[in-house]
């Protein structure tokens, strides 16, 4: 059985994963595996149903939920010694991998991926020692069920 | 013999735009603010409840101005503010912590009745 969430999760690590360039990018689905090391790209989803009282036009006449409204929270990751070179790096890969890009779902008619925000490379602190240096992409889609 | 053209509707259209341009942007401006007030509290009952963010909800705030495309908003975590700063960190997460987006799905959520009120009050303001 499909269920649509996971569907469209993984549509775009399919496309994350496709990410052309040598080696293959590595790339997480929520966390991080234990002892994974940087370079990565770890993806985060997070996906809204907007109702008939936030975005009436968005259902069809029969108020059934068919949209689907997908953010994909990707963290670049990258480490010494190129530092937040090496997160940019991912972050393109990650770009020209899914920028642009229309989904396959079954299903569901998508819009294509967009760039929505995101943040420069920024040292994280949570990782003690090596220099690790994290930017973040925001990413987003909509989807109407046919 | 000549051509003569009717032009008493684009007048009529001309006049009411130019009324309605003096009292727009007062009016949406309080349309800018109640946005920026529905944004704000929808933002602090999505990150509300989150144990080690207890303050941020107390820390979303807002500034309106006159920006050159019309009157704006900035909305957001005020950094001057109990965990203001933690902000970006709820929002997109980190390495090692999922994320809690709140901000941005609270103006996904505005935006349709956002550009409903400003339909109401360019049809209003044009007299239609």
């Amino acid at each position: 059985m499909s269920w649509p969430i996971q569907d469209h999760c993984d549509a775009f690590l399919t496309l994350v994963r496709a990410a052309a360039g040598s080696p293959s990018l590595v790339v997480y689905d929520g966390k991080v595996d234990d002892g994974g090391t940087a370079p990565y790209a770890l993806v985060y989803f997070s996906i809204e149903t907007p109702d008939g009282l936030t975005a009436p036009e968005w259902l069809s006449l029969t108020l059934t939920s068919t949209v689907i409204n997908a953010r994909a929270i990707v963290h670049c990751v990258g480490a010494d010694p190129e530092g937040a070179r090496a997160a940019r790096a991912v972050a393109g890969r990650v770009r020209a991998a899914v920028l642009d890009q229309t989904l396959t779902v079954a299903g569901y008619s998508c819009n294509p991926v967009r760039w929505i925000e995101g943040q420069p490379p920024q040292r994280n602190e949570e990782i003690p020692g090596v220099a690790v240096f994290d930017q973040v992409d925001l990413y987003g889609w909509t989807a109407t069920s046919s | 013999m000549g051509i003569e053209f009717d032009t008493h509707e684009i007048t009529v259209l001309a006049d009411a735009i130019n009324k309605a341009s003096r009292v727009a942007p007062a009016d949406a401006a309080k349309v800018v603010f109640v946005g920026a007030i529905n944004i704000k509290k929808d933002a602090a009952r999505r990150i509300r409840g989150h144990q080690r963010l207890r303050k941020l909800p107390w820390s979303i705030d807002f500034d309106t101005y006159r920006s050159l495309k019309g009157p704006a908003a900035e909305i957001g975590p005020n950094h001057a503010k109990g965990q203001g700063a933690l902000g970006n960190i709820a929002e997109y997460g980190t390495v090692n912590n999922p994320p809690i987006p709140f901000m941005r799905p609270a103006a996904d959520a505005e935006q349709p009745r956002f550009e409903r009120a400003m339909e109401d009050l360019a049809v209003k303001a044009l007299g239609l």
